[in-house]
């Protein structure tokens, strides 16, 4: 499927920072955007001249909070990015259209059930499709987008893991953090600012390839740095001193 | 009625696509053996797609054996493997599946690329999967893995080790060198493990080890229990510690230990023949353990919210 155009994107960005989208083309554009480099920097020039005219500034959420959002946030984004308009339009209609939906559902039961009892097959050839299905089947730049979603999807996993186990360690970490001396805070701070720039930089790398691993190798390390640190801090067991 | 039409409809559907998954399930075999004319430096095994097994042998040949199984004959042949030597003694095995002209090393249901390499046992490996299995056995040289979703075993090595997963079970045996090993969720087992040092970290998982008798050791846990058995050797450190998981430890000593055990809101259990030297109080235990005479052994063993528990090892 093809992706959103910088035309597009340029049109929908001036309705999303007025709060004009539905959340199906802000999920777009935000697709665009991670996919983008040139857009993203010319929308983010323009969010921050739109910001510093509001009145109350926003409370930023803590950067964990965010990263997990953002991590989990972005292989759809990137996929919403690529849907058609037909899919877009869908979204608005869908509800009143319950109705339809449950008597195409039926009828899409009934296709799939008469398909499955026609080999999908060929008998001569193994693997390839009948007619005109083998065409498109053949073009194989086409790429599946279940496979490219499930990769993500997986990465996506993994990286939701990470960021519970670090989610749970800071919660043990405000428990201890009374218990620490001045230097000992500073030192933690320090390296967890580090940490955090490192994940951010990794974040947005692996963000252009949701579903590429190698990419996501970065950011895994990033994530298991803070782990260590946070364990660190933990189970630091002061008291036997 | 329409609630018994539904219900056969589905059970056909589904009994018809189970057949067509079985019969369109494609697998391939191959094996490739390169003979390196210069010594190798270091095996690079990349498989995200499937298991990958090291074995050393004695022979200076590289041996690759593959499975590759896919839905159809069509994703089958976008699943490739590559082995190439470069001038250095690298050798790399890298897999993947192609969209269009670009190689992606990304895991897909139905898709899998199991590898066997047999290397030199000299040869020093480095091997990253997603998930399945991970094993490596009978080398003599560094090793280093990482995962995200495998269960790792290694075996018959002598030399450092190093090795990051983030589910899954590690197991480690018979084992010769310095050991450093992370897992974020599951569970890390050490049997028979020698050498400079141990140290081995889990965010919600249990450590066990036993047969230890490296000269620093360090065990940690957030959420899990450490069970500890080993030799404690003179001038050596053990260093044992979990948040919410009990801490026991068995160790025979030929050396003094000064032992420093710890918990805030559990137990602390000697069994220890420690009378002439103070009971442990409640939550709190310093001692030296044994004749204070020669280098002495640091056992320091803490746990926040678990009982600690302290004995001698069945001779």
């Amino acid at each position: 499927m093809k992706s959103m155009s910088c035309k597009q994107f340029d049109r929908l960005s001036q309705d999303m920072l007025d709060d004009e989208l539905d959340a199906a083309r802000i999920s777009a554009v935000r697709g665009h955007l991670r996919t983008c480099l040139s857009c993203a920097q010319r929308f983010a020039e323009t969010e921050a001249l739109v910001e510093s005219a509001r009145e109350l500034e926003a409370l930023d959420p803590p950067p964990s909070l965010w990263d997990g959002i953002d991590a989990r946030l972005a292989a759809e984004e990137v996929a919403d990015s690529r849907r058609s308009p037909f899919w877009f339009w869908w979204q608005q209609v869908r509800r009143p259209a319950t109705v339809g939906g449950l008597i195409a559902a039926t009828a899409g039961a009934a296709f799939v059930l008469a398909t499955l009892t026609h080999p999908t097959v060929s008998d001569d050839v193994p693997g390839k499709l009948p007619g005109e299905l083998a065409v498109a089947a053949a073009d194989d730049s086409v790429e599946p987008m279940s496979d490219s979603l499930q990769a993500a999807s997986a990465l996506e996993s993994i990286e939701s893991d990470y960021q519970n186990a670090i989610d749970e360690l800071f919660v043990l970490v405000e428990d201890e953090r009374s218990r620490w001396s001045p230097a000992a805070l500073g030192v933690f701070q320090e390296r967890m600012r580090s940490i955090n720039d490192t994940l951010r930089l990794e974040g947005q790398r692996a963000r252009l390839q949701p579903d590429n691993p190698v990419v996501h190798d970065a950011l895994h390390g990033g994530y298991r740095d803070k782990l260590a640190l946070l364990q660190q801090a933990v189970l630091a067991h002061d008291e036997w001193q | 009625m329409t609630k018994r039409v539904s219900f056969l409809l589905v059970f056909l559907a589904s009994q018809v696509a189970w057949a067509q998954e079985t019969v369109r399930n494609v697998e391939e075999r191959g094996t490739v053996e390169i003979a390196p004319t210069i010594k190798l430096g270091q095996v690079i095994v990349d498989n995200r797609l499937g298991n990958v097994t090291v074995v050393g042998h004695d022979s200076p040949k590289v041996t690759l054996t593959m499975l590759k199984r896919a839905p159809d004959q069509a994703t089958l042949d976008r699943l490739k493997v590559d082995l190439i030597l470069d001038p250095k003694g690298i050798v790399r095995v890298h897999s993947a599946l192609m969209f269009g002209k670009e190689a992606r090393p990304i895991p897909v249901a139905g898709v899998r690329i199991d590898i066997v390499v047999t290397v030199p046992r000299d040869s020093k490996v480095n091997v990253k999967v997603w998930n399945g299995l991970l094993s490596v056995r009978g080398l003599r040289s560094a090793l280093r893995l990482s995962a995200n979703d495998a269960k790792v075993t290694v075996t018959d090595v002598k030399g450092a080790i190093s090795t990051s997963n983030a589910r899954g079970e590690q197991r480690f045996n018979n084992i010769d060198g310095t050991v450093v090993a992370g897992n974020t969720f599951g569970d890390l087992r050490f049997d028979d493990i020698r050498g400079p040092s141990l140290t081995a970290t889990v965010h919600r998982g249990r450590i066990e080890a036993k047969r230890v008798s490296s000269k620093k050791v360090k065990l940690r846990t957030t959420f899990g229990q450490i069970s500890f058995q080993g030799q404690l050797v003179p001038g050596g450190r053990y260093d044992l510690r979990s948040h919410a998981g009990d801490v026991a430890v068995k160790f025979s000593a030929s050396t003094p230990v000064h032992i420093e055990a710890f918990s805030r809101s559990g137990s602390v259990d000697s069994q220890l023949d420690v009378a002439n030297q103070g009971r442990p109080s409640v939550g709190k235990m310093r001692v030296v353990y044994g004749r204070d005479r020669g280098r002495r052994a640091v056992l320091r063993v803490s746990s926040r919210s678990g009982n600690v528990s302290l004995g001698l090892m069945n001779e």
